[in-house]
């Protein structure tokens, strides 16, 4: 399952943010570059040999979804005595 | 798993499969069953994290930092760093040699990534300086 939601709080003298962002609106504009990068995946194997590199570059940036899945829970905070920044991928 | 193991050997005492054969199925049985050891130390890291803790001692002026890493993340960092073709691995090992880093790209096989993330479970850092404490440590 992806990460549905960030949560990205920032509080200092000038600033201050607090944003819920759904990522999802970032899933539908990946969506056309991941089945293009699909595509392209399958059309290399047309010359295996001359594109082992392209392909496994192409398969890291396939994989990218996994990484995506597993950075759910992962908490940031920072917090000084001028400014407080704190991200929360859930 | 053993119950298996003893049906192929029961088979190959009644003659009903040759030495060769019960040997393919001994062998296709122990693949099956570390495959199994691997997916069940999989699940069992999902729900893990790694903790780092940085905290300033009292009167001191420095900042205060929490980071919670899930397992999964680092798990699945370490799969895809196994898929960077070798001559990228070899500038990056040249890099953290330069650092003062040895690290060999190629020692990252999936056998490896399962012994380094029980490693992790029990790895605890303490620091403890004039301005700060530093803890580190998985939950």
């Amino acid at each position: 399952m992806l990460p549905m939601i960030l949560r990205l709080r920032i509080v200092d003298d000038e600033h201050k943010i607090n944003l819920y962002f759904p990522l999802i609106f970032i899933y539908i504009i990946a969506i056309p570059f991941y089945i293009l990068g699909v595509i392209f995946y399958l059309l290399l194997f047309l010359y295996p040999s001359k594109t082992v590199k392209q392909r496994i570059y192409l398969l890291i940036f396939l994989k990218s979804p996994q990484i995506m899945a597993a950075a759910i829970g992962t908490e940031v905070s920072v917090y000084s005595d001028d400014s407080k920044v704190y991200l929360y991928i859930k | 798993m053993n119950e298996e193991r003893m049906k192929i050997l029961d088979m190959l005492s009644q003659g009903k499969i040759s030495s060769e054969e019960a040997d393919k199925l001994l062998l296709a049985t122990e693949t099956q069953t570390k495959q199994m050891d691997l997916e069940t130390k999989t699940s069992a890291f999902n729900d893990k994290f790694l903790y780092v803790n940085v905290e300033p001692k009292e009167g001191k002026k420095s900042e205060r930092v929490f980071v919670k890493v899930p397992f999964a993340l680092l798990q699945a960092g370490l799969n895809i760093a196994g898929l960077i073709p070798k001559e990228a691995q070899t500038k990056i090992n040249d890099t953290m040699q330069e650092k003062g880093m040895s690290f060999d790209f190629s020692d990252l096989k999936p056998e490896n990534i399962k012994e380094i993330m029980t490693s992790l479970e029990q790895f605890t850092v303490d620091v403890d300086s004039e301005d700060y404490t530093v803890k580190v440590f998985c939950k």
